[in-house]
């Protein structure tokens, strides 16, 4: 084995058969499923964490372990459980996003920065604040990019994060 | 402090310090030192983390922003200034030590897992204003013809060697001197736990600051002589993750209540890496630092300090009552 | 009274929509020895924590000894002279009770002269008078409950304060338990420094206090001597409900 790395990327693609309004048209389509799709998965975790009981466990593990212990529950099962979720979660995620545009090895980087920038802006624990922070990142990204260049926006997501951070450490919702 | 210990760690300096000259006058094959260059420089990071990271409990990630600042200001002293190695290195202690300063005073105010998300952005926001920036190179960076190689050593990367030892002695030593004082208990107050330190008199913001401002002058002053190792600086190698990742790694491994721990951890997981590199390939390295650092965490999360602990304990507890 | 030593001026404190407390004013003259009731949640341990700068106030001002401390933070107070003790003791587990004492004796007591001191001697001296000078060497982890509560008030002892808050320190105590804790607490005052005392256990408050004050849903109900506090209707309403 030699010391040569490469990182294949991974997309979708439309056959090429196809011609191109009706490319285009498939594109737009698939876009609003992924859009649909992020929407409903956004609101069944929202609705799972404040309506069912181990949703409500992993709310309280973060805020009061103790007293969850009390109360018969088994903090640590709550935070592999929690665990186990978010990584779900996440890989459907990931699904969703190669039906939007490549995916490589390397990308990891300009995600950690966009999901911790969501995160900070939204409010730890705040689900309809992580769409509205979405959208705020996604919003500047693009005008960054369109303004400045492409070498400019790894630093949009990390940049807003820190601003956040600097004013408003419980973000835009959080208590 | 006893003064006993004190000698003794001075003597133990010296002796270091003479082993690389021997084995500088001595080793003919230059891989040796070109590796050994590698991991003392990790003992450098390592230690200058702990500072920080193991002593105050703040997991800093921007290890690599203040190396990769240290390797720039370095090179670029050397291209328009033509200034010598170790003014270089001071040059970049200083900066290193007033961006810990400002990057402490932007982020220590967060505390756990917010100060650590602050330190990654600090250092990727960094990364993007150098790529950017055309006067240091921009994505190529800068390149420079190495300076001849000063006497008394005959090849440049045997002085670096030198160089990196000494550096990596004074790091170790100003570690120590933290550990054994005031300062250090009171990091360790505000590590176990910081309300309760800020209600006891500790300062807590202002030795928070202190040793930000430590871990990263010593940080970029591993950085400087990279920029002579090299040859080059470019942003994606110099503000690589992987120092961050490294750095926080080897304290973990060795143990991060003693000084002694990141240097043990540096050791071994920089000489790991150094073997993986020459063996299997250069990317298979991130792989064993990371194996190697979940395996410690959840098996030995006092690292192999406390692992000898436990052993000692456990030996003592053996032995018959006298 | 002449010049008190601690006063609090309308001093409110919101959690979000939580009103913990509201336009609260105490003061508490030098030397006294001072009691602070309440039902759970009424909002005394946040009292506490504005006065030693743990947390911050919205509204209203603290002086002590004339100075006001309201925007200075945690570790200038306690500079000044405020030592508390912890309700869930927080010990600096990594150190030995022993050397939990020294942090305060080199960050506070010793401040401009520390080469001069001799910490180890003063911190056994106050280990010695509350009574765990056997236990010096322990981490402070491996504590018992009681011997955990001493440290604790050792530890703001040993930042040579001129009043100390003492949050519910006996929680938990067996009766000869609360009596070395109290009998501690008197030999302080005795040596000049205020105390106020945060307590559940009514003999002990009503033992200790010279004056008290009632805490309920973060205002004040009641003030007055022990006695007439224990008689007082509000008081007993608001600890037993109805």
């Amino acid at each position: 084995m030699t010391g040569a790395v490469q990182a294949y990327e991974v997309m979708i693609l439309i056959d090429p058969e196809v011609e191109e309004a009706r490319q285009e048209e498939i594109i737009a389509r698939v876009r609003d499923i992924v859009l649909g799709a992020a929407l409903a998965l956004t609101i069944a975790l929202s609705l799972y964490l404040s309506k069912t009981f181990m949703g409500r466990a992993i709310k309280a593990v973060a805020q009061d372990e103790p007293a969850l212990r009390l109360m018969g529950v088994n903090p640590l099962r709550v935070k592999q459980w929690a665990f186990g979720l978010a990584t779900a979660v996440t890989g459907l995620a990931g699904a969703l996003l190669i039906i939007v545009g490549p995916v490589e090895p390397t990308m990891d980087r300009v995600y950690i920065g966009r999901t911790f920038c969501v995160v900070v802006l939204a409010g730890l624990g705040s689900m309809p604040g992580t769409l509205v922070a979405g959208l705020i990142l996604g919003v500047s990204e693009s005008i960054v990019l369109t303004l400045l260049g492409a070498s400019w926006a790894p630093a949009v997501a990390f940049g807003l994060l820190l601003v956040m951070l600097g004013i408003r450490p419980q973000g835009l919702f959080g208590r | 402090m006893s003064g006993q210990r004190t000698w003794g760690f001075w003597i133990g300096a010296a002796a270091v310090l003479g082993l690389a000259a021997l084995a500088v006058a001595t080793v003919k094959n230059e891989y040796y030192f070109f590796a050994a260059y590698v991991v003392i420089q990790f003992v450098v990071l390592a230690t200058a983390w702990n500072i920080l990271g193991g002593y105050a409990g703040y997991v800093n990630f921007g290890t690599s922003a203040f190396f990769g600042v240290g390797a720039y200001i370095a090179i670029m002293l050397v291209k328009y200034m033509a200034l010598p190695l170790g003014l270089q290195i001071l040059a970049a202690a200083a900066v290193g030590g007033a961006l810990g300063f400002g990057v402490g005073l932007l982020t220590l105010r967060l505390r756990g897992i917010f100060f650590s998300i602050a330190t990654v952005a600090v250092t990727i926001i960094l990364e993007t204003v150098v790529i950017n920036w055309r006067y240091v190179g921009g994505a190529t960076g800068i390149q420079i013809l190495r300076p001849p190689v000063m006497e008394p050593f005959d090849s440049y990367i045997k002085m670096l060697f030198i160089v990196i030892v000494l550096v990596a002695i004074v790091a170790v030593a100003i570690a120590r001197f933290i550990e054994t004082s005031w300062i250090g208990r009171g990091l360790r107050a505000i590590r176990d736990n910081e309300e309760a330190a800020e209600c006891t008199g500790v300062p807590t913001l202002r030795l928070k600051l202190l040793a930000c401002t430590i871990s990263g002058a010593l940080m970029a002053a591993a950085g400087a002589p990279l920029a002579m190792y090299q040859g080059y600086v470019e942003p994606a190698s110099s503000f690589n993750l992987t120092y961050s990742v490294s750095a926080l790694a080897m304290p973990l491994i060795g143990g991060t209540s003693h000084w002694i721990g990141p240097v043990i951890g540096a050791m071994l997981l920089g000489t790991v890496q150094q073997v993986v590199t020459v063996t299997i390939s250069n990317e298979l390295n991130v792989l064993v630092v990371g194996v190697l650092l979940v395996i410690f965490v959840v098996a030995a999360p006092e690292g192999i300090i406390g692992l000898v602990q436990k052993l000692r304990h456990r030996l003592a507890s053996r032995k018959p009552p006298p | 009274m002449s010049e008190p030593l601690l006063r609090i001026d309308g001093v409110s404190k919101h959690f979000g929509g939580f009103a913990a407390l509201t336009e609260v004013s105490i003061a508490v003259a030098p030397g006294e020895r001072f009691g602070l009731i309440g039902p759970n949640g009424s909002g005394k341990t946040t009292l506490i924590n504005c006065v030693s700068g743990s947390l911050r106030n919205e509204s209203g001002t603290i002086t002590f000894a004339g100075e006001n401390i309201s925007k200075l933070p945690a570790f200038q107070r306690t500079r000044r002279g405020i030592a508390r003790s912890f309700q869930i003791p927080r010990p600096f587990t990594s150190m030995s009770v022993l050397e939990n004492l020294i942090v305060p004796l080199e960050f506070v007591a010793h401040r401009g002269s520390l080469h001069r001191a001799d910490t180890h001697g003063e911190a056994m001296a106050i280990l010695k008078e509350i009574g765990l000078a056997d236990k010096a060497l322990t981490p402070s982890n491996r504590l018992s409950q009681v011997e955990l509560r001493k440290l604790e008030l050792a530890r703001a002892m040993a930042a040579k304060p001129k009043l100390l808050i003492s949050d519910e320190a006996m929680a938990g105590l067996a009766g000869n338990e609360i009596g070395e804790v109290l009998d501690i607490l008197f030999k302080l005052n005795a040596a000049g420094i205020t105390i106020i005392m945060i307590e559940h256990i009514m003999q002990a408050v009503m033992r200790f206090s010279q004056r008290v004050i009632c805490l309920d849903a973060g205002r004040i109900i009641c003030e007055g001597t022990p006695d007439s506090i224990v008689k007082n209707g509000e008081v007993q309403r608001a600890y037993l409900g109805a």
